[in-house]
């Protein structure tokens, strides 16, 4: 366990003593907040409008819930699909182009520390990254009368880094395949995508049993629940699925490394 | 050549992987996968036999072992995944956090959830296939009960359940046990609730619309017809049909409800029998009586309610601007009656209508009407400023009506309700079956035209025909559920504070980031 700890340690430094971390960081913020800012102008702005028009039975539905926080949590989850493979894509692969890869792999590291240790190094930052978030939702509650709902902030936030930690699951493991960081962010990125869309063909192909399998497979699919403020133990367990799919592809993908 | 032979060989493989993937989603051979699995298969035996020795060679290699070992142990771990995801897909658990549990079914709904038969289906009719927020409600149910499941259907490409089900319109929900079925009268959970209870308790209800005296037909799509009621009345779950007394004999003993609706022509007396044996048996009526139809009227009297000899005028409230007859009463007061619960504030038109009022027997003299003691409500009265024209002459010829000494003022019944209880029920606890209470129900209205296809959309006739109707026949709705939503939320900024949150929120954090981030380079250096 302590190894998984140096390992995860030796990581978190190396993400902020670089300074493509903080890019990654404002950046993500940057974006973040101007959706938040949009999404927040705009419901003011309605909610004038339907008060000038006199429609209270539209005001009673407008909430701040269904219209500010829930699409923000989607976009969150389509900027994530961009920036999970660039935080990833160094963190086994810049140990091969180092030439480190030897030296860890004849080390008393076993493979299975080294995986759960790097996913944790950058598990740890995306929860930095969307911590920061938070910032929004502290401001809503603050100013807000009456306040939002919280139960769906708290299963969009755990939607949230559930998902996040399958997309870093899916990176480090294309990191492991390749030395080259850009295939890896690339590859992430397409297989991150693939799986974003892969039930859009749900309602046009043949057989049930796929067209069931497809949209169980959807990472967003699984996410709308969150989205809505419920948690359901399925959806839970498909994304810890994946999570340890690709941890362990990873590890598979490093063991080989050795006999290769 | 050694290479390009491996690069065949691989390139099979791919083809034949995309081949599979296009049966999968094709569901059948045609000449894309045909070409690709086939071509595909070629191509790997060729390499296979053509560079056979560095195949085998390949294969006995160590880094093949290993990968063979590696791949298989991948297989395993992901078949256990698998099979985990399928058993957390049957045990299904979830937490709603919404302030009022929107995506929870109520404890009701649960409770009828459960009573139903197992293998107890919700069909869902939207076109294209989606449901949209309705299907979070569906899921719900499917979520609260393992004896029911549901589907959505999209009624273009399934024609024929569409038509199995009666469903006429889109966005239609049908509970269906084999070959029982009940839509929701609405798609909301009460809606669905009740479907579901029809189909654990009750069976459809009867209405026989009487025929061949002229009266409006259920088959006519004319102005003049009653076709969109007979689908309004499907869609509110009942069965509708025609009977004639005259060619089909006494009223069917399903009969929930008659409804004899602005006849032109005389009831023979036999016929008027056997509507009143139906009647004392502890039946329902509407009867729709049209001004200057009086073939009735003897008998309607003896129903408690006279039919005044007028036409209502009522010009208080306009439709359009300008001088009007006024022939077109509009209600707005109801009385106080089940019937007519929820019609407060909600307008209703009948066009050319008689005036109803109750009759009184003189005293002392019995047999006047069937029963003693009925009980006549009003439920439905035009304005304090309309009047019941007699000078019918006038009113036609001349097209002209002024109120004079004559009519009867204003506010005059429209329609009225007739009620006597025959005989008290009993459900004593010992008892099997407990005999219901029988009870003779009518409505009487001074129009038939309200429900033609020319008026039923009006204003809210439609749902003040189908109150009576299921005040009659039906049985009040079982469960009452109220809708759930969001909790509904506010935030103002003014102007300035946009300002500030703008400044705050969105730019100030990025930049210290940036900052940091221009720091820790420098750092480095």
């Amino acid at each position: 366990m302590r190894k998984i700890l140096i390992v995860m340690g030796k990581e978190l430094k190396g993400y902020f003593i670089s300074p493509i971390a903080y890019v990654i960081l404002g950046a993500f913020t940057l974006i973040m907040g101007w959706f938040y800012f949009n999404l927040v102008a705009r419901f003011i702005q309605l909610t004038k409008i339907y008060e000038l028009f006199r429609r209270p039975d539209i005001l009673m539905r407008m909430n701040l819930n269904d219209m500010v926080i829930q699409p923000l949590f989607y976009n969150m989850t389509v900027i994530l699909i961009i920036i999970t493979p660039i935080m990833t894509m160094r963190l086994i692969a810049e140990e091969k182009n180092l030439h480190t890869d030897e030296l860890i792999l004849t080390s008393p590291i076993s493979t299975w520390q080294i995986v759960l240790g790097k996913f944790l190094g950058a598990f740890i930052f995306f929860l930095v990254m969307i911590a920061l978030t938070g910032i929004f939702m502290f401001e809503l509650f603050a100013f807000s009368n009456p306040k939002p709902e919280i139960g769906p902030v708290i299963s969009g936030y755990l939607g949230i880094v559930l998902m996040g930690a399958s997309f870093l699951a899916i990176g480090i493991f294309t990191s492991s395949i390749t030395s080259n960081q850009l295939v890896a962010a690339v590859t992430s990125f397409l297989i991150l995508l693939m799986f974003y869309v892969i039930n859009i063909v749900s309602t046009s192909v043949s057989s049930k049993t796929l067209s069931s399998i497809l949209d169980y497979l959807s990472l967003v699919k699984q996410f709308e629940d969150f989205g809505k403020g419920v948690i359901d133990l399925r959806n839970v367990v498909y994304y810890l699925s994946f999570i340890t799919v690709g941890l362990f592809f990873s590890k598979l993908s490093l063991d080989s490394l050795r006999w290769r | 050549m050694e290479k390009f032979n491996k690069f065949l060989g691989i390139a099979g493989v791919v083809l034949f992987i995309f081949g599979v993937v296009s049966f999968l989603i094709a569901g059948e051979f045609n000449i894309y996968n045909e070409f690709h699995l086939i071509g595909g298969l070629i191509l790997i035996i060729y390499y296979a036999a053509v560079d056979f020795s560095s195949l085998l060679e390949g294969i006995k290699s160590r880094s093949v072992k290993y990968g063979a070992g590696t791949f298989i142990y991948g297989i395993i771990i992901f078949a256990i995944i698998v099979i985990i995801n399928l058993i957390a897909y049957k045990v299904p658990k979830r937490w709603d956090l919404t302030a009022n549990k929107i995506y929870s079914l109520s404890p009701e709904s649960k409770k009828v959830a459960n009573m139903v038969p197992k293998g107890t289906v919700i069909l869902a009719f939207f076109e294209g296939g989606n449901a949209g927020a309705v299907e979070d409600l569906l899921k719900t149910y499917d979520y609260a009960s393992d004896k029911l499941t549901y589907e959505i259907v999209d009624p273009e490409k399934h024609p024929e359940l569409a038509e199995k089900y009666q469903v006429n319109r889109d966005k239609t929900i049908v509970v269906v046990y084999k070959n029982r079925f009940f839509k929701a009268t609405e798609n909301t959970e009460q809606g669905i609730t009740n479907a579901l209870l029809k189909l654990v308790k009750g069976q459809h209800k009867k209405i026989y619309f009487l025929t061949d005296h002229g009266e409006h037909s259920i088959t006519d799509d004319s102005a003049q017809g009653y076709s969109i009621l007979k689908k309004a009345l499907q869609d509110d779950n009942f069965e509708v049909e025609e009977f004639s007394i005259a060619r089909q004999g006494k009223i069917p003993s399903d009969a929930s409800l008659i409804v004899v609706a602005g006849p032109t022509r005389a009831y023979l007396p036999q016929e008027l029998q056997v509507i009143t044996d139906y009647l004392k048996n502890g039946g329902a009526a509407i009867f729709m009586v049209d001004p200057m139809q009086d073939d009735l009227k003897p008998y309607i009297q003896k129903w408690g309610v006279i039919l005044d000899d007028d036409v209502i005028i009522d010009r208080s409230v306009k439709l359009f601007g300008g001088p009007q007859l006024g022939v077109f009463p509009i209600v707005k007061d109801y009385g106080i009656h089940p019937i007519t619960k929820g019609m407060d504030g909600k307008s209703t038109i009948f066009p050319l209508a008689r005036s109803l009022e109750k009759y009184e027997p003189p005293r002392g003299v019995t047999g006047a009407t069937f029963f003693s003691g009925l009980k006549v409500t009003s439920i439905a009265k035009t304005s304090s400023q309309s009047w019941g024209e007699t000078n019918l002459k006038e009113l036609f010829e001349k097209h002209v009506a002024e109120i004079d000494s004559n009519d009867k003022k204003g506010p005059l019944s429209v329609a009225m309700v007739v009620e006597k209880e025959l005989s008290k029920g009993n459900t004593g606890k010992g008892e099997q079956q407990s005999s219901k209470k029988k009870e003779v129900k009518l409505v009487v209205v001074g129009n038939s035209s309200f429900v033609t296809n020319k008026f039923i959309q009006s204003f809210y006739n439609m749902d003040f025909f189908l109150n009576m109707v299921n005040w009659l026949a039906g049985e009040s709705e079982f469960v009452t559920i109220r809708p759930k939503s969001v909790k509904y939320s506010r935030v103002n900024f003014t102007e300035e504070q946009m300002a500030t949150m703008f400044y705050l929120s969105v730019l100030i954090i990025p930049e210290l980031l940036i900052l940091l981030g221009l720091f820790v380079w420098v750092k480095r250096r």
